[in-house]
């Protein structure tokens, strides 16, 4: 586990990357706040798209820069010492390496380009400024996440794009149900930002330190200290990769912390895309790449994530079968694909499963867009896919642009899925990890990457399906007034688009006789095992490949032959399926056995012993008694004021005899 | 007080001091003001009496001009001015408070006793003091216009200040 | 013991005065027997004082009491005109019954 860490050039243009973003929000926020309706639209589009786009900018130039610098060198900036308190040094660092370029230019380009369909979306909304805002505020906090130095400013960044999660999700707020599926979303997230602070605290108490090169030089330097220190029992690296990742569940939406994500379908369809798509639940899988170097150290830590990976990407793959809101379906559909980035990390690939990160982005955002264009066109009203139908030839580039990212999801060559997930499966099927190598977990897991990915070809084309083909199921009210949506919708859609088809081609494997440029590119910031057992030829990866295309068309073929020439099917399935479809709509039950299990508890020890017992009865008992007291005592020592002056005179009696007892008996 | 043989002295002091102690005990036994303002004048001339004893002439003098002759006539007048009638004068009634009074008095009054006739012998004064002038007239205002001039002009200023309040005070408000 | 009349004696009659005094203020109802009452409380105190003069063979004591007899005059001038003030208001010299500066 050799790392450079010798070579940094400071660029001082880097904090740019995230300080444009920030400015979006200042002047957009505080623009609402002083002008409000005064405030034109078109300032505050072109301003917070600009700002976004001197980010992307930035970050490609950034990202060129590196690229002419050795493999070792990376780029910082440091721009500020945040707290500084006896060994405690908290800084606002910019950390420019191979990684956190990657991650920003895929940031900031998808980020600008939904920014830019955004202001069609939200065209007739009367809170443009505050949305605009908040997006821009967005784009500065995940910015933060991915080029920060060191795991606080990490962490500002990660509370951060929850708070914006939260208030992007709730933005309708008047109705309840939005601001409900905010503070879940919110809520959720705490409870695996508790695992994270663990960490973050068992890294300081560990390393003394909280930057990440300097843990790397305290590795590099201690390499026996390490193995030695156990907390609770277990190897102090499983212990803070476990707790690292128990934040990474919480905020990628993993099993199971995920049931915050299908509420958050909520809020307005750009913030699905760029929020619960393609970047803030892509934090978690950042952070393990970012501290693959400990991870490496732990196979037990790395094997329990490929395993939450691998069962979500499952999971979640059922519920998205049976679901009729569109939405819902590619929220279902995230978690499930982030679970195949999970499962990749866990069996060591970090390369591969940064690599499906970017894929996804591209192509998951375009699905979103889409589906926003879709629900644009029914006039924000209606997201029931039994209710659409014919849609191809009414929206044809909306329908082509998401034919394109349906493709790629379900991994048909050669659009970008394809390279990517198999990416995944081959090397979870060929992993150096080896404590799933010893339970043959490697290959289990491939085995459910592979149901899932014919799942996730069902539920795809089945979306795709019911709502642009097929006869129409429309409401009256909709016929005829049905369209495309305009320019600045489409523009990116398309472009997407072009990134979902070409983007693969940067992670070809060499059993295609491709090059991997991103594992390459990669490679010196990723440690990884030490060799597998078995080393797989490419014969056997050729095969992967061609069953795992061959599920995909599978898939097509069956949703071609139940949903487009029968459009009697779903109904026929619900019930025939009976209670195992009930299940699967109902998503297992799961919001329901957690509010009864977790949720009422809580309120019920908030309320009576939190609220009853201690604030009512002891802090305000003591606070009252405090004050009843003094009042008794002082009803009884008013009476010493009879106003009878001879009651006086007796008292000073009394005096004059202690004196003179004083006096005679001294 | 050599010349006056000793048992002659205590005679005198004896009578005296009854006389006061039985006219004080009179004052604060009467029903009616007046009775008790007349005992209570007994009372100074037996006190006037005991500084003669004690070679304070002048103040005895004073003793009676102003006590006696201006005080308790002032009572008097005041009290018949007062035109007090049978239903301002009731008896008291006997409370917890008077009786730990008069209980916490007699105990003061022991411990007094027992402090003075233990102690009263150890105290000794100026070595030269001319018994023949002490106390007379003429030594006591020597003494007052000299070294103690101050406070005798304060006291005419509070003599001022109590005439000005009295009459102000007492005064009938015509509205 | 007895014949011997030192200073002792003195302070004792001055003591028993001012007792007699002291019980007048706290048992006595009118106020004018109060006042009297004072009146000897305080002149048991100028006998303290001309006994210690006497005994000490220093005038001082005896301007003191000088000083004494002109506050007693000043006082019992004021404060008789405060309780026929008192008298002429609420037609009673009872203390029980003037209590307004009460709880």
């Amino acid at each position: 586990m050799e790392f450079e860490l010798a070579g940094t050039l400071t660029v001082n243009w880097l904090v740019l990357i995230p300080a444009l973003p920030l400015l979006g929000f200042l002047v957009n926020g505080l623009g609402w706040v002083v002008l409000r309706d005064r405030l034109p639209r078109w300032f505050v589009n072109w301003f917070s798209c600009l700002t976004v786009a001197g980010s992307m900018v930035s970050a490609i130039y950034g990202f060129w820069l590196l690229s002419q610098q050795e493999s070792g060198t990376y780029l910082v900036q440091h721009v500020y010492t945040w707290l500084q308190s006896g060994d405690v040094t908290a800084e606002f660092g910019i950390l420019f390496d191979r990684l956190s370029a990657t991650m920003c230019v895929v940031v900031t380009v998808v980020g600008f380009l939904i920014h830019v369909y955004a202001t069609g979306y939200m065209a007739h909304d009367p809170a443009y400024a505050r949305f605009f805002s908040y997006m821009n505020l967005f784009m500065f906090a995940m910015l933060t996440l991915v080029s920060s130095d060191n795991i606080v400013m990490m962490f500002i960044g990660w509370e951060g794009v929850g708070l914006c999660s939260y208030l992007l999700i709730g933005f309708w707020y008047e109705d309840n149900d939005n601001a409900d599926a905010g503070k879940k979303a919110f809520i959720v997230n705490r409870i695996g930002d508790a695992g994270f602070l663990i960490g973050i605290f068992t890294i300081f108490w560990v390393f003394h330190t909280v930057s990440f090169a300097e843990m790397q030089e305290w590795i590099a330097a201690h390499p026996k200290q390490l193995a030695d220190i156990t907390l609770a029992g277990i190897s102090i690296a499983t212990f803070i990769g476990i707790f690292l990742f128990i934040g990474a569940i919480g905020k990628s939406a993993q099993i199971p912390l995920y049931v915050w994500l299908p509420d958050a379908m909520a809020g307005p369809t750009p913030v699905s895309a760029l929020i619960h798509a393609a970047t803030m639940v892509t934090a978690g899988i950042y952070m393990i790449g970012r501290m693959n170097f400990l991870y490496v150290l732990s196979p037990m830590a790395l094997a329990v994530v490929a395993v939450v990976g691998g069962l979500t990407a499952l999971y979640a793959g059922t519920i998205g079968l049976t679901q009729n809101d569109i939405k819902k379906v590619l929220a279902y559909s995230t978690v499930s694909q982030l679970g195949y980035m999970f499962l990749a990390m866990g069996v060591g690939a970090f390369a591969a499963g940064i690599f499906h990160l970017a894929t996804h982005a591209f192509f998951k955002a375009l699905l979103f867009l889409c589906a926003g264009s879709v629900i644009v066109a029914f006039h924000h009203s209606e997201k029931d896919m039994r209710k659409m139908g014919a849609l191809r030839k009414l929206m044809p580039v909306t329908h082509l642009t998401m034919l394109v990212a349906t493709l790629a999801i379900i991994g048909i060559p050669p659009f970008a899925g394809f390279f990517s997930k198999d990416e995944i499966l081959w090397q979870s099927f060929a992993s150096a990890n080896p404590i799933l190598a010893a339970y043959h977990l490697d290959k289990v897991l491939y085995i459910v990457g592979i149901i899932a990915a014919l799942i996730t070809a069902i539920y795809m084309c089945r979306l795709i399906a019911m709502t642009f083909y097929g006869e129409s199921r429309v409401e009256e009210q909709y016929r005829g007034k049905i369209k495309e949506s305009p320019l600045n919708m489409t523009i990116p859609l398309v472009l997407l688009a072009i990134g979902a088809a070409l983007v693969g081609f940067l992670g070809v494997s060499p059993a295609l006789k491709g090059h991997n440029l991103i594992e390459h590119w990669l490679a010196p910031v990723m440690n990884a095992f030490p060799a597998a057992e078995h080393v797989y030829g490419h014969s056997i990866e050729l095969g992967m490949m061609g069953l795992s295309v061959g599920i995909a068309i599978l898939g097509i073929i069956l949703i071609y032959y139940l949903y487009v020439s029968r459009p009697k099917t779903p109904e026929f399935l619900a019930q025939k399926a009976g209670w195992l479809y009930r299940v699967s709509l109902n998503k297992y039950y799961v919001d329901e056995i957690y509010d009864a299990m977790i949720v009422e508890p809580t309120k019920a020890i908030s309320y009576y012993i939190l609220y009853r017992l201690s604030d009512v009865w002891i802090v305000d008992g003591i606070v009252n008694g405090v004050g009843r007291l003094t009042k008794t005592l002082a009803e009884g020592l008013k009476r010493f004021q009879t106003g009878v002056v001879q009651t006086y005179a007796f008292f000073f009696m009394l005096g004059v005899l202690a004196i003179i007892v004083y006096f005679a008996f001294r | 007080m050599e010349s006056v043989p000793t048992y002659a002295q205590a005679i005198a002091f004896y009578i005296a001091a009854g006389i006061a102690v039985f006219g004080a005990l009179m004052v604060i036994m009467n029903r009616h003001p007046v009775i008790s303002a007349v005992y209570l004048v007994l009372s100074f001339f037996a006190v006037a009496a005991i500084y003669v004893l004690l070679r304070a002439h002048f103040i005895a003098a004073a003793q009676v001009l102003v006590y006696a002759g201006a005080i308790a006539v002032l009572f008097v007048m005041v009290i018949m001015l007062m035109n007090l009638g049978p239903r301002h004068l009731h008896g008291g009634r006997v409370t917890l408070v008077k009786t730990l009074g008069v209980v916490g008095s007699l105990s003061i009054l022991l411990l007094f006793l027992l402090l003075f006739l233990r102690q009263a012998t150890r105290l000794v004064g100026p070595a030269e003091t001319d018994w023949a002038t002490f106390g007379t007239t003429e030594a006591v205002a020597r003494v007052l216009f000299t070294e103690y001039l101050l406070p005798f002009e304060i006291a005419s200023i509070l003599l001022l200040a109590a005439i000005v309040g009295a009459i102000v005070l007492a005064r009938r408000w015509e509205e | 013991m007895l014949l011997n009349i030192g200073l002792g004696h003195f302070l004792g009659l001055s003591a028993v005065l001012f007792v007699i005094g002291m019980t007048g203020v706290l048992v006595r109802r009118n106020v004018l027997i109060v006042f009297m009452s004072i009146e000897l409380m305080l002149n048991s105190a100028n006998l303290a004082f001309i006994a210690f003069a006497w005994h000490l063979g220093d005038l001082t004591g005896q301007v003191f009491v000088f000083m004494v007899m002109v506050v007693a005059a000043c006082e019992v001038a004021v404060g008789l005109a405060i309780v026929l003030a008192l008298f002429r208001n609420r037609d009673t010299v009872n203390i029980d019954e003037i209590r307004i500066m009460k709880w």
